[in-house]
Order: C-alpha cells, then sequence, then structure tokens
C-alpha cells in the first residue's frame, strides 16, 4: 500500500495556469496545483509556522493532499489542501495558506480562493457537478457565502453547490 | 486572470471535522434537492413559449 501511495505521490497531476497576487508588487503570478509529496513535508511542519499537522494528514490514506505552488518555483509552497473524495461530492478535510501568506503582512493574496476552486475543478472531474463541502469557522461563515457563494446548511457545515463552483473555476481558470 | 481577495484582517483556513454517517446522508439529500432544483428552473426556462418573451 505505502509503495503505490508513493508511486502515485511523484506524478504531477496537473499543470493549471491560474495565478495568485503578490501584494507588494500588485504582480499577478501564475501558479501549479501538484501532489504533495514526502520531499515536501520536511517545509511544512509546525515548526516552520504552518498551522496543521500534514505528515500526519499525508497518513491518512482516504485523503488526497494537494500544494499551490508559483510556476518555476516549485520548492516554496504557497497553500495547502487536503480533500476526501465523497460518493457524491468533495469534503474539503484541511485548507492553508503558507505562514507568510497569512495576517496583515501576507506575501500573495488568492491562496486559500485558488485552492477552493481547485476542488471545485476535482468535484466537476468526478461527475459530482462542483459540489463542495466543508466545515467553517463561525465568524467565517458570513465570508464564505460572500466571497465564495458557498451556502451555509446546518451547523458549520457549509456546501459550495455547482452554479458557485462553475463561477469559482472559471475565475480562476478561465483560460484553460 | 482574476483572483479572490481575502477580506481586509481575514484569513481563510478550513478545518473540517471528518463527516458522519448521518451528516453524509443529510449531504446527499441535499445536493439532490438542489441538484432538483436547479434542473427544473432549466426545464421551465427551456418550456417558455417564445410568444411571450416578443
Amino acid at each position: 500500500m505505502d509503495t503505490n501511495r508513493i508511486i502515485e505521490q511523484d506524478f504531477i497531476i496537473d499543470r493549471l495556469t491560474n495565478s495568485i497576487l503578490n501584494t507588494i508588487s500588485g504582480d499577478s503570478f501564475p501558479t501549479e496545483i501538484s501532489i504533495l509529496t514526502t520531499n515536501d513535508l520536511k517545509n511544512t511542519t509546525k515548526k516552520k509556522g504552518w498551522n496543521f499537522n500534514w505528515r500526519s494528514e499525508f497518513k491518512n490514506e482516504t485523503t488526497e493532499q494537494y500544494k499551490l505552488t508559483i510556476v518555476n518555483n516549485p520548492s516554496i509552497i504557497q497553500g495547502l489542501l487536503s480533500i476526501t473524495i465523497e460518493n457524491d461530492h468533495v469534503f474539503m478535510n484541511l485548507l492553508e495558506s503558507a505562514p507568510f501568506n497569512i495576517g496583515q503582512n501576507k506575501l500573495y493574496e488568492g491562496v486559500a480562493g485558488n485552492l477552493v476552486a481547485y476542488a471545485c475543478k476535482i468535484s466537476f472531474q468526478k461527475g459530482f457537478d462542483g459540489f463542495v463541502a466543508f466545515t467553517a469557522k463561525t465568524q467565517l461563515i458570513e465570508h464564505y457565502e460572500k466571497t465564495l457563494g458557498a451556502f451555509h446548511f446546518k451547523n458549520q457545515r457549509m456546501i459550495i453547490d455547482s452554479i458557485a463552483a462553475k463561477r469559482l473555476v472559471e475565475k480562476y481558470f478561465k483560460t484553460q | 486572470m482574476a483572483h479572490i481577495r481575502e477580506p481586509e484582517g481575514i484569513d481563510f483556513v478550513i478545518q473540517s471535522p471528518p463527516l458522519t454517517e448521518k451528516e453524509k446522508k443529510e449531504i446527499s439529500e441535499l445536493i439532490k434537492k438542489l441538484k432538483a432544483e436547479t434542473s427544473q428552473k432549466r426545464f421551465s426556462r427551456k418550456k417558455r413559449p417564445k410568444k411571450e418573451l416578443a
């Protein structure tokens, strides 16, 4: 099982020319999303400022982890996403921007939206019509409704429906 | 290319506890309902006679 996993992780499954915005220069940088590998884990630790335990998530074989990087700069991870493929939707377990992309002095903007749009894209590819579910912190529910078009349905659970998903995918991957 | 800008002072972070079987069923039912509503809207749009638009 482990061998299979390592082999799979060596593939770059997608090279999407979406982008993120440098908050200092205002320049847009093209990005790509690929599968998180064992080598990446040493740079995504709590010691290096990441909030979640990505090593532990990586070991969970029911989930898939993706990293967002700038094209031609694959060693610097801008953000991470963990998803589970459910029967009829994609479930986002974890999503986190890199420590330098958090707070008032964040270096790049659009990392989280980019990764959410990617989850929607996977949902379309899997035949789920773009449906994506996740849990939001109470204080972020309203923001997710406004910016992502997510639908708050129970407790802190939220859903991105086909229409919102299509909008997000078109916003980020329009030129594909 | 467009970007989704986080509101000022807000960082989007997601940490979802695993779904229970009950929640999975609820989500599936909601998805079915939303899909049905969407297809119904499409159907009623297509069915509108051209004369009404004129």
